[in-house]
């Protein structure tokens, strides 16, 4: 019947046009933002932005016999404009590296200005140094590979404390009867939604007494807090899902609680410890604003990431540091992803 | 369950395991709450007072930081319920190619807040890439581009809302987009059969089953709205936009040895603590109305 | 023309699995149909077509005149009773029932009469404020009963309701919906595995295999006189005896045979296999309840390996050709393991089977 198949291609239309809607807006400025963190100073003044990154500039090198000098225009919508003009080899080698990201030798910049005084003008093809943003970040900006290692570091600790402690809270209420069970829930749930800014300052005074301020180690601490509380939350709802009788049967057998936990209950909710873990790790690797707390000498990638912006007018190197603390993040969401269902399927305040 | 030991062997066990976390949050949460209250209800010899309080308020910045995150969370938390909740049940059919719409829909929320900053930042300076994007669908022209920067006070507060809500959608719409898959397909046929109409049957039946999902999600949020203070310094920079706990930043990194600073901050964070606390109760007990209705 | 009709229906899925290879049904007003088999095979696909929530592949579906195949769910007016009840838990007995008349803008006087009505015929008045998380698997059962019979709907559509409730349960709500059928008269198609549900419930049988029909029939048809072996094996509990033998031809007698069994082939399909299998393999198939002990015309001789007492019968196990046969017997005479019996069956009673296409030889 006709009327059902226009009806059907109507709503396959709205369909796809809601669909591509919601994939551009997040793949727009992402296209836009990667791009830009491989732009040179010099693209990155242009306008409008480029949404794909290139790889090169088409360029000409003329030399103007009247002052003896050498001209060097890129093409910009088809028109060569010229960027700078000068005699020396040097110079243009700099300008080349700084605002270009084109890595040429100086014997080669010779070389086209005696070509370029043979045949007056030179087309070129300059092939950029795609990652240069990248290498400034890591080399140039200050400390930013020690950045990353603190920041694995805090990352680490938090995971192992909230695991070791989280887990166990979280066994123990899946598992156990005792007292004051209700309260530790109750007390879990207000630590969970605790702002973590407002501990952060007398925290600063408690890691200064015990000699471990400006480390990663008390990054991880103040981490934990919610992260604890995070953990006991997923793991006690995993440990109910294990069937008791898994575990029964394990004791029955022969084996000690302790032994049981290990090779019983552990890997069958591997998986999920695993996800609570990348939440913990998450929780460490994205935060600004703790590490700025609590830090001074030896801050995180992500705080580092957060001072690079300043007051420059653009933002390639920044974006290009923002890249590289993206790069975990967006692994281990992806990984979560899948435990999701799991994890909130089923949730209940 | 076998050889059950008494009850007293199982609360000893239990404690023995739970030590640990008792005395951690013990030192690394009670302790700290304690001295942060301390020290906002402190005057300067040591004495209780409110002085800190009083002082705060009188601040315009302050006052403005109040109205601030109030507009914001208020705005993000309405834009987020709907486009959430209309974005889940988007994905939620099964459509050729909505496991890579889903991939996608989650890139924003894999980003750490500081590259968030830094993404819209660079959008919104003059010659950012907003613009540049607007220039080439031909709705600006070179010489009225959009001064993204300049926007002060709630209009500022409403990009910052947009902004926001790009990036923490695919984290609502991940919890929402959970509830809807674990929920049991015949509720919704028995609503087709029995003569409701698709969105009929959304809004009776679908929706109201999983309201814990949607209320927990939005708990989530209003937590972290209230606490919105990294994209407002990254794209704003500190004082053009006062939210909270961007207050509190302020206080910490830039004017750090000021009279008053720590101080102050002490103080901020408490007042954050509160509203938190106090948004989180109200809204749970508003949603928990009728908690009678066990749904499995 | 029937009310309902089937015509070649078939239902592929997108990823190439056929559910349902090309049915036909017709179904008269007033009939109670059971649609019968193993899972998976297209019972509920069957159903879920006529209801809307799958998509026709190919075929027809005709109801009282009109092919609804394009119409929504909504616009079919059938009524249907899930698996899991579908008993919206968000709402309260009362406004589950009255959901659908409401949708049927019925005024608030009809809603409260209807409903009233129901949930006395149901049993469930009590429970009219209660939510379904307070109420047992058997009174959401209920509700689900008493909202399909809340609005006049042309079908009523139950896919297996019973599955899920206790032994004992499952036979009291049989009984109920089957009053309930009578009462109203209503076009009912039920779908389940088990067959003695099945026997009891329905005017009519379709036992389905596979995505394919096996045959149509009252209990007596698809009981006693099976069209396939699928069938024949599908129905009675305990389930049918069989044997494959070979046909041979002695002194003018058919016999069918195969190591310690012997059986001498008399009743109406004596000349059709006489005509067609001498020298072929037969499936032979005897109920328990007509294998009979020390008769006429022994087929076997057997020791007792097995006896099941079940309380008014006794069921007896035998080693026959390296098979258990079951006998179902009613005799109070106690039988002891280990006895030495001769069996024999009523040639009448015996049903046999095609080798190769499983078919019944009549």
């Amino acid at each position: 019947m006709p009327a059902v198949f226009i009806k059907n291609t109507i709503r396959r239309t709205v369909f796809t046009l809601i669909a591509v809607t919601i994939a551009l807006a997040v793949i727009i400025p992402v296209a836009y933002f990667v791009s830009i963190s491989f732009a040179s100073i010099y693209e990155a003044y242009q306008f409008p932005a480029r949404i794909f990154p290139s790889l090169s500039y088409n360029a000409k090198f003329i030399y103007n016999a009247s002052d003896d000098n050498f001209s060097l225009h890129i093409e910009k919508n088809g028109i060569y404009e010229s960027v700078k003009t000068d005699s020396d080899s040097k110079s243009f080698r700099t300008y080349l590296l700084n605002q270009l990201n084109v890595n040429m030798e100086e014997e080669h910049i010779r070389n086209l200005m005696s070509e370029a005084k043979t045949s007056n003008e030179i087309d070129l093809k300059l092939k950029k140094d795609i990652f240069r943003n990248y290498k400034i970040f890591f080399i140039l900006a200050d400390g930013s590979i020690a950045a990353l290692v603190n920041s694995l570091q805090a990352a680490a600790w938090t995971i192992v404390i909230s695991l070791l402690l989280g887990g166990t809270a979280g066994y123990t209420l899946a598992r156990m009867n005792f007292r004051f069970k209700e309260t530790l829930n109750l007390s879990l749930l207000v630590v969970r939604m605790f702002p973590v800014v407002a501990i952060s300052l007398p925290m600063v005074i408690y890691i200064m007494k015990m000699n471990v301020y400006d480390t990663p180690f008390s990054l991880a601490l103040v981490y934990s807090v919610p992260n604890i509380a995070l953990t006991a939350w997923i793991t006690s709802s995993i440990f109910k899902g294990i069937n008791v009788e898994l575990e029964e049967a394990s004791m029955v057998f022969g084996a000690g609680r302790i032994k049981t936990f290990q090779r019983i209950t552990v890997p069958l909710a591997f998986p999920a410890l695993v996800a609570s873990s990348l939440y913990a790790f998450l929780a460490a690797w994205n935060d600004s604003i703790v590490a700025l707390i609590m830090t001074n000498e030896n801050p995180t990638l992500a705080l580092v990431v957060y001072r690079t912006v300043g007051s420059s007018s653009i933002s390639n190197i920044p974006a290009a540091g923002a890249i590289i603390l993206l790069i975990p993040s967006l692994v281990f969401t992806f990984i979560i992803k899948n435990y999701i269902n799991q994890l909130w399927g089923n949730v209940q305040i | 369950m076998l050889n059950r030991k008494n009850l007293n062997m199982e609360n000893r066990s239990a404690y023995f395991l739970l030590f640990p976390v008792i005395i951690f949050y013990a030192v690394f949460w009670l302790r700290p709450v304690y001295s942060a209250v301390l020290e906002a209800f402190a005057d300067a010899s040591g004495g209780f007072s409110i002085a800190n309080y009083s002082r705060l308020l009188m601040q315009s910045d302050i006052r403005n930081a109040f109205i601030n995150t109030l507009v914001f969370t208020a705005g993000s938390m309405v834009i987020q319920f709907f486009l959430s909740i209309g974005i889940a049940l988007f994905l939620n059919k099964k459509f050729k190619f909505s496991n890579i719409l889903l991939f996608i829909t989650l890139i924003p929320m894999a980003f750490p807040p500081a590259a968030v900053g830094i993404l819209w930042k660079s959008g919104f300076y003059r010659l950012g890439w907003m613009n540049s994007l607007l220039f080439k669908l031909h709705l600006v022209d070179a010489s009225n581009l959009i001064d993204w920067m300049s926007f002060k006070g709630l209009n500022a507060v409403f990009f910052l809302t947009l902004v926001d809500t790009w990036t923490v959608l695919p984290s609502i719409v991940i919890i929402i987009l959970a509830g809807l898959q674990n929920l049991n397909k015949e509720f919704e046929e028995a609503g087709w059969v029995f003569g409701a109409k698709r969105f009929q049957t959304i809004k009776d039946i679908v929706l109201p089953i999983i309201r814990p999902t949607i209320v927990t999600a939005m708990i989530l949020r209003l937590i972290s709205a209230i606490q919105v203070w990294l994209i407002a310094v990254m794209i704003y920079g500190y004082n053009t936009v006062p939210f909270l706990v961007e207050r509190i930043a302020y206080n910490i990194d830039v004017i750090t040895f000021a009279e008053f600073a720590k101080k102050d901050a002490y103080a901020l964070s408490v007042i954050v603590v509160v509203i938190v606390m106090t948004a989180a109760y109200f809204y749970i007990r508003i949603s928990n109305r009728s908690k009678n209705q066990e749904v499995r | 023309m029937a009310y309902l009709e089937l015509e070649k229906l078939k239902k592929t899925y997108p990823n190439g699995f056929t559910a349902l290879k090309g049915i036909d049904l017709k179904i008269d007003k007033g009939e109670f149909v059971v649609l019968l088999g193993p899972s998976g095979c297209g019972k509920t696909t069957t159903l879920r077509m006529i209801a809307g929530l799958e998509k026709v592949t190919e075929g027809e579906i005709i109801l009282d005149n009109k092919k609804i195949n394009d119409l929504q769910p909504k616009d079919r007016n059938v009524s249907m009773i899930f698996q899991s009840y579908a008993v919206w838990p968000h709402m309260t007995v009362y406004e589950n029932i009255a959901y659908p008349l409401k949708l049927r803008k019925y005024s608030r006087k009809e809603i409260k009469d209807t409903v009233d009505r129901v949930a006395g015929i149901c049993e469930i008045e009590g429970n009219l404020n209660r939510y379904p998380g307070q109420l047992s698997g058997g009174q959401k059962q209920r509700v689900a009963v008493a909202r399909a019979i809340a609005i006049q709907s042309k079908l009523f559509l139950m896919d297996e309701p019973l599955s899920n409730l206790d032994a004992k349960l499952r036979v009291s709500v049989r009984t109920f919906l089957k009053q309930i059928h009578l009462e109203h008269n209503s076009t009912t198609i039920f779908v389940t595995h088990d067959q003695a549900e099945a026997m009891a419930l329905a005017d009519r049988i379709v036992v389905m295999n596979k995505g394919n029909i096996e045959q149509i029939g009252d209990v007596t048809d698809v009981y006693h006189d099976c069209e396939s072996l699928f069938v024949a094996n599908f129905m009675g509990t305990p389930p049918a005896n069989f044997q494959e033998a070979e046909v041979i031809c002695e002194d003018e007698n058919l016999y069918a045979i195969a190591d310690e069994f012997r059986l001498k082939l008399d009743g109406p399909s004596k000349d059709t296999i006489k005509g067609n299998y001498i020298g072929k393999k037969i499936i032979v198939a005897i109920r328990p309840e007509n294998v009979k002990l020390n008769g006429d015309h022994p087929f076997a001789k057997a020791r007792i390996e097995i006896v099941e007492p079940q309380g008014f019968h006794t069921i007896l196990g035998f080693r026959v050709c390296n098979t258990i046969w079951k006998l179902l017997r009613m005799d109070d005479k106690q039988l002891e393991k280990g006895e030495n019996v001769a069996l024999s069956a009523d040639p009448l009673k015996v049903m046999f089977f095609d080798k190769e296409t499983g078919k019944r030889i009549r």
